[in-house]
């Protein structure tokens, strides 16, 4: 049976009209719920930040009033050396005033977990 | 010695060797190639293997497996479920899953409770590429109508398009169920798994063709966390939406929706493991040698079915085409943020496109991960290939 050229046309233009109408509303749908709840999110943020600020003053006061070379906990004093002997050796006129490890949540992908992001998505 | 004789000569008479013919012969030369492709090549091996097998017992003469006659019901014919529970054989009785449409949905279950729709939901603006590239979809209905198939065999070929075997496997089961046709379900099953596996063949060279070098280069900004309870809610919506929007695919988005919610919800653990696992291993195995067995040589070995060829690579080729295009927009509206190359993953064929995504984007630049930002697209382009499906099956009579 060969086809009419205007039930080709209606069928393609349906199709794809109803396909994008129906995706712009899942679009419209996901994004509303996305945006309450990052509002969500960023409340319980505050509420988090307000106690936190509180925390960093204290731990900042003895920085100040000890002006030695703060070094955290669990750090032996090799790595302390290493890291002195790198700034050391740079140029300039650079002091050390405290050696701690950077925060997992606020340090960006290091080298290394770009390196295992690479390995494991090579195969693709 | 005559009854000895006469004996000999009818076991000869009732062999396949001697009712073999012609047409049985080269489809069996073709189901051969077809096991070389999944076994050498791995192409789709998990569905082509018992595709290719079901096939080759099918174009076996006298085995009395799979009879197509008794699901013809051209001509105002009712199904009989009682002639083909009595006579039927093995391959009729897992066909039936098929003719039913029970496979597709189940098949879909298992893929919802594999899916992490997290990257759509993060940039739901995927959803428009998943859309753009259902154009192959609608064109090539167009460039069938224009070849002479009918409505039902036009709109079969085109779903091919869609990048998703048990989609193309649910349609055209449901718009091929008159009988009567010159392609059948396997036919469709076959172009559209040998295409999925080619994806990352075909969808490089259209890719690079339309962008350009910088646009390829494009790094997408990290996408946002999303929350257990944005997962959960989202499979619930899309059901609600699609099935009152286009309520024929809601068995396809329903189940696909349903696997997802088990395995969000993290409280089925169970149900989740079986359906995509056993459940959808068992379900593969019949789909596939039962859907293989529908490709008797009159629907093979004539012209129609080159012409299917042809057009399922048209069909392929425009659905990426459309879907980097669109890319393409999006890049200029966003002013550069957004990577054309993802596009081509809205057509589905999940995680294969994707991962072509990421491979190319990967070419220009090593230290570009584009894998979750093409993973939103490519999971947009599942449900979106389901609604073009839904929309055919509302469209056109059958």
């Amino acid at each position: 049976m060969q086809m009419e050229g205007s039930y080709v046309a209606a069928v393609v233009l349906t199709g794809l009209i109803v396909v994008f109408i129906a995706l712009v509303i899942l679009i419209a749908f996901v994004w509303v719920m996305g945006k309450i709840f990052d509002a969500f999110k960023g409340n319980k943020d505050k509420k988090n930040d307000s106690g936190k600020k509180t925390e960093t003053v204290a731990v900042k006061a003895p920085q100040t009033s000890a002006p030695a070379m703060q070094i955290e906990d669990g750090i032996s004093d090799e790595i302390v050396a290493v890291i002195a002997a790198a700034v050391a050796s740079m140029s300039g006129n650079f002091a050390i005033k405290s050696v701690r490890k950077a925060s997992p949540k606020t340090s960006r992908r290091s080298a290394w977990g770009s390196q295992g992001i690479a390995e494991s998505t090579r195969v693709f | 010695m005559e009854t000895f004789i006469q004996s000999i000569k009818g076991l000869i008479d009732t062999s396949g060797i001697v009712n073999m013919t012609f047409p049985s012969v080269i489809m069996i030369l073709i189901s051969f190639v077809f096991l070389y492709l999944a076994i050498k090549h791995q192409f789709e091996p998990l569905l082509l293997l018992p595709i290719a097998f079901g096939m080759l017992l099918t174009n076996l003469p006298l085995t009395e497996m799979y009879h197509p006659e008794l699901f013809d019901i051209s001509g105002g014919r009712q199904l009989d479920f009682g002639e083909i529970l009595h006579n039927g054989g093995l391959l009729d009785l897992l066909y039936l899953g098929v003719k039913l449409q029970i496979y597709p949905p189940l098949i879909f279950l298992g893929i919802g409770c594999m899916t992490d729709f997290a990257p759509l939901i993060a940039n739901p603006k995927s959803f428009l590429l998943g859309a753009a590239a259902q154009a192959g979809i609608f064109l090539t209905f167009l460039g069938a109508a224009w070849l002479g198939f009918s409505p039902q065999e036009a709109g079969s070929i085109a779903i091919i398009g869609g990048a998703d075997g048990p989609t193309a496997i649910f349609v055209s089961s449901k718009l091929l169920r008159s009988g009567g046709f010159d392609i059948d379900t396997g036919t469709i099953a076959l172009a559209a798994y040998t295409y999925m596996a080619l994806v990352p063949i075909i969808q490089p060279p259209i890719m690079r063709a339309l962008t350009t070098k910088k646009e390829r280069s494009v790094v997408m900004t990290q996408l946002r966390q999303v929350t257990k309870t944005e997962k959960i809610i989202f499979p619930i919506a899309v059901t609600i939406v699609i099935a009152l929007l286009v309520p024929s695919a809601a068995p396809l988005v329903g189940m696909l929706m349903l696997g997802n919610l088990i395995k969000e919800s993290g409280v089925c653990d169970r149900l989740c493991k079986t359906a995509q696992n056993e459940l959808m291993n068992i379900i593969t195995i019949f789909l596939g040698v039962s859907v293989g067995a529908t490709t008797t040589a009159d629907k093979i070995v004539n012209a129609k079915f080159l012409k299917v060829i042809i057009l399922g690579v048209i069909a392929f080729s425009i659905g990426t085409a459309a879907g980097v295009l669109f890319g393409k927009l999006m890049y200029l509206f966003t002013k550069g943020k957004v990577n054309p190359l993802i596009g081509s993953a809205g057509v589905s064929a999940v995680p294969m496109a994707a991962r072509v995504s990421q491979k190319v984007g990967q070419e220009e630049n090593p230290k570009n991960f584009l894998l979750m930002h093409a993973m939103g697209p490519n999971v947009a382009g599942v449900i979106g290939s389901a609604v073009a499906a839904g929309v055919l099956l509302s469209i056109i009579p059958y």
